[in-house]
């Protein structure tokens, strides 16, 4: 009867241990990083034409492969349009800021890239905001 | 050579007779003690005059962490800005370790965890650890603390220092689940203010515990 007492008390300890455990894991939701970059990759700016014109083939390939006809695809895809050659003013990318925004969009889910080529509300992940608009 | 004859087969035999018998008798006070004594439960084994075992365990885990410094803009940010504090992408944690200690007290050794990113860009990280391992509640309940290197092995060759604690709970002899907390600082590319920077990234994981104990 004694050990049938004791099992129940564990079984609401363990209760109690696996809500902590939940608990933790919602609040501490890896040891993998994610892209930061390899230790000792000094900070060298960004070459503009280089990375529009990365970043054009990426988006060209992306709108094949997840079946995307907006615009803004026909225009990656347009290989006759002259891309930018510089970044806006006072926006000082590096070469990681590159890596970073070219990468995440090369893993970009289908659906995520329709709304990153849309053509009526596009939307920028926020690995390639390096450049943010200044707000009004 | 005359002396040789003297131990030749007769003496080899004497020799293995009387190893064997030392062996047996040797044997014999630990059969003994392993004998249940009274006022233990009958399923405990009781290992008295143990100096220490070997045990291995392996894990499987699915986890996700904080990334608490983000001058890349990585996803997902929670705040408004784009460098606020992230969430990281979901990871598998595989890991194999091995610890030597007593059955009462800390066993000390060394675990070896693979990290693989679940979503997102590839990522895989490679960590070597000290680890310390309690056994309480009659070895049911593990306690584990670990502090070691990880070596991100992609989608950049970068490193840190990491230190984790957790637990497990043993469902069966050797199958049980367990959940740790880490705490990792990682090297990143620098920025224009910073030559180097530093990614403090707290995460945590849950998932099943093996356990193998080899005992005396």
């Amino acid at each position: 009867m004694n050990r049938v007492a004791k099992c129940v008390r564990i079984g609401h300890g363990q209760r109690a241990r696996i809500a902590l455990t939940a608990l933790a894991l919602l609040f501490c939701m890896a040891p993998t990083p994610g892209d930061v970059g390899g230790c000792g990759q000094k900070p060298a700016e960004l070459d503009a034409s280089i990375f529009f014109a990365s970043k054009a083939n990426i988006d060209c390939q992306r709108c094949q492969e997840c079946g995307v006809a907006s615009k803004s695809c026909m225009r990656a895809c347009d290989v006759s349009l002259a891309l930018p050659t510089q970044f806006p003013e006072r926006c000082v990318p590096l070469v990681h800021d590159g890596e970073v925004c070219l990468r995440a969009l090369q893993y970009a889910s289908c659906e995520d890239y329709r709304a990153y080529m849309s053509d009526i509300a596009e939307s920028v992940p926020s690995e390639c905001n390096f450049c943010p608009e200044p707000a009004p | 050579m005359p002396r040789f004859s003297l131990i030749s087969l007769p003496g080899v035999a004497l020799l293995g007779a009387a190893w064997l018998t030392t062996l047996v008798s040797g044997v014999q006070p630990a059969c003994a003690q392993a004998k249940p004594s009274a006022g233990l439960p009958r399923y405990q084994t009781p290992i008295a005059g143990a100096d220490g075992y070997w045990q291995g365990f392996s894990s499987l885990s699915l986890g996700k962490g904080l990334r608490l410094n983000n001058p890349y803009r990585l996803a997902t940010p929670l705040g408004d800005s784009p460098e606020s504090v992230s969430t990281t992408a979901a990871y598998y944690d595989l890991g194999f370790g091995v610890v030597h200690g007593p059955a009462q007290g800390i066993a000390h050794g060394g675990v070896l965890h693979l990290s693989i990113a679940a979503q997102g860009i590839p990522q895989e990280v490679l960590s070597l650890s000290y680890t310390a391992l309690g056994r309480f509640d009659s070895g049911r309940w593990l306690l584990f603390g670990r502090g070691g290197v990880p070596i991100v092995l992609e989608p950049d060759l970068s490193g840190g220092l990491e230190v984790a604690v957790g637990a497990a709970f043993l469902v069966t002899a050797g199958l049980g689940v367990q959940s740790e907390l880490v705490g990792s600082l990682y090297y990143g590319a620098g920025t224009q203010d910073r030559s180097v920077t530093t990614i403090p990234v707290l995460s945590a994981q849950l998932g099943l515990f093996v356990d193998y104990e080899v005992l005396p």
